[in-house]
């Protein structure tokens, strides 16, 4: 296995791409794959349950943070600070989804926690009814339930 | 159970648009540890998906701040707050169920001292209960009574903490003889008081296997012991693997402190305002990274400075321990990285005050330059590789401290100026 080889990813929609090693191992599933089974790296890597266009912004968001990973000078703090705020701004709520899903699912904690952060930002300081609005979730509680949770932690609304 | 099927062809009708609640437990427990136990708990209310999703987070960030601060009279806004809070809390621990919580971090404004015993008892049981890791407390100086609050006990005899940080100010530490923190790896006190003079010794020799012990000091300005005194011994027996130590004091107080470490790499060492009567003995061979300031009398080393990697020394160089200075300066062999810092107007105060040549013996008036290996070490100016001067007062002699390294450096590579000096220096160029 060469260690700076290239690897092919295959989404589950059948699109293939190549990246270099070093990107495709900034997760941690895919690294374990790699480091257990030579004929991965050799071979072609399912990514299962993750279709083109969200493997393409995968493939995106760990090429610039592996690169700078590797070279300080070139990117520093203060750039990759900016391209995840752009990074995390760009998505739709279905894009966040399936990213916070794919980038569980194959470990990638540095993504994981700056999608975490983006939605929690969203919760942040907002009215139940807003958030409810935001996200699309539906109120499937009785108004007795309801009164009975305002009622056990008065102190969080 | 008609209800489950019920909300079973909710999520199948909404799947695509209410696609949040369908992520998995672990990622909405995640993006909600981004968020304070009281913003996650109100997400309890926005649907059954929700209600006890906050629980789970093994990380607490519990925040208690009474609003309005203009009720100085009238108490009862602040207990009521603190009576929700507190059962929010408990409630908490409670439906936990035992799970273990890996971080508390506990932050208060306007604490009162009616709330000593709740907020005892709450620590006591995530201590207890919970196998906490890491207890980060924090309270707001400005909170309106004069009295120490008591620790809670448990405090000290925790078996599963690591991380132990209380920037809790004039917090009454009363360590008990059998305090014993046997995985403590971590331990940041800031501005506690000490219950007696053993208390601090009985902690730091109650932790076993502290790496990093940091303790900053504060003492004698509004509290009834003018004498406070601090001893403090660190010794491989009791701390074998001590790592860093930060040693901050500041008022009025005597300290005595003996560190014989063989495994330290890093002394952090300050003294803010003028301490009474202070002695230090420092015997740690190892040792990599150095930031001292205060002045250095009172103070003792066996350092084997080959190893230092990068040392910054900020030193009141007008006062008679300057002396001491230089002959420690002296010793600093082969230091990658040197920084002196001087409080301002310190370069002039060593080549105005004629008071202060008399303590430096062969410099003559007309001499003046012979400052230069005064101030820079003989040794280590010939590996320094880079230098900064950043505070400049306009007077000549300090173009010619600048140009001493710049003849005198063999491996000099890089050297930054303030920008005062540059300002100045292209001034005088112009004028010539």
């Amino acid at each position: 296995m060469a260690s700076k080889g290239n690897l092919t990813l295959k989404s589950c929609n059948g699109k293939e791409f190549i990246v270099e090693e070093k990107v495709a191992v900034m997760s941690t599933t895919i690294k374990n794959m790699v480091d257990v089974d030579d004929s991965f790296a050799q071979g072609v890597i399912p990514i299962i349950g993750v279709d083109g266009k969200i493997l393409a912004k995968l493939i995106e968001y760990c090429k610039e943070h592996a690169e700078a990973d590797e070279d300080e000078e070139v990117k520093s703090e203060e750039y990759l600070k900016k391209f995840d705020e752009k990074f995390v701004d760009e998505l739709n709520l279905n894009d966040l989804y399936d990213l916070l899903k794919a980038s569980n699912y194959l470990e990638i904690t540095k993504l994981l926690n700056l999608l975490c952060q983006k939605v929690a930002s969203m919760i942040k300081g907002k009215k139940p009814e807003e958030i409810r609005r935001i996200f699309n979730i539906k109120n499937d509680f009785t108004p007795e339930e309801e009164e009975e949770i305002n009622r056990q932690n008065p102190w969080a609304f | 159970m008609e209800k489950a099927i019920e909300t079973t062809q909710d999520d199948a009708d909404d799947y695509g648009v209410n696609r949040i609640n369908a992520l998995p437990d672990d990622i909405l427990s995640h993006i909600l540890s981004f968020l304070t136990a009281r913003e996650s708990a109100a997400t309890s209310v926005l649907s059954t998906r929700w209600r006890y999703l906050f629980i789970w987070h093994p990380d607490i960030d519990l925040q208690y701040r009474r609003p309005n601060m203009k009720l100085k009279g009238n108490y009862s806004d602040a207990f009521k707050l603190f009576s929700d809070f507190k059962s929010f809390a408990n409630r908490l621990v409670l439906l936990r169920n035992g799970a273990p919580v890996r971080k508390l971090k506990l932050s208060f404004a306007f604490l009162l001292e009616d709330f000593e015993v709740a907020l005892d008892s709450l620590i006591s049981a995530v201590l207890e209960f919970c196998q906490l890791q890491q207890l980060e407390i924090f309270v707001d100086e400005h909170f309106l009574y004069r009295n120490a609050l008591s620790s809670p006990e448990g405090l000290f005899t925790c078996k599963t903490l690591t991380c132990l940080r209380l920037e809790w100010p004039k917090v009454r530490l009363n360590v008990p003889d059998w305090a014993c923190l046997p995985n403590l790896k971590e331990l940041c006190l800031v501005e506690s008081v000490f219950f007696d003079d053993g208390s601090i010794q009985r902690l730091v020799q109650g932790c076993p296997l502290i790496q990093e012990l940091v303790l900053h000091c504060l003492l004698g300005r509004d509290l009834h012991d003018k004498d406070a005194y601090i001893q403090i011994e660190i010794r491989d027996i009791f701390n074998p693997c001590l790592k860093k130590l930060v040693l901050s004091f500041q008022g009025n107080l005597r300290t005595d402190i003996v560190v014989e470490s063989k495994n330290l790499e890093s002394l952090e060492y300050r003294v803010i305002q003028r301490v009474r009567e202070h002695k230090i003995s420092i015997d740690a061979p190892n040792i990599k990274y150095l930031d001292w300031s205060g002045c250095l009398c009172g103070a003792k080393f066996i350092l084997q400075p080959k190893f230092l990697v990068r040392a910054k020394i900020d030193l009141d160089i007008g006062n008679p321990s300057s002396q001491d200075a230089f002959k420690f300066l002296n010793e600093v062999k082969s230091v990658e990285s040197l920084c002196l810092v001087a409080p301002s107007p310190v370069m002039p105060c060593v080549m105005k005050e004629e008071c202060l040549y008399g303590q430096m013996p062969c410099v003559m008036k007309e001499e003046r330059v012979l400052l230069c290996p005064k101030l820079f070490p003989r040794c280590p100016i010939k590996h320094l590789k880079e230098i900064e001067f950043t505070e400049f007062c306009k007077c000549e002699l300090e173009s010619k401290l600048v140009e001493y390294p710049l003849q005198n450096g063999k491996v000099l590579k890089k050297m930054m100026v303030g920008r005062s000096f540059a300002k100045w220096k292209s001034l005088q160029v112009a004028k010539e």
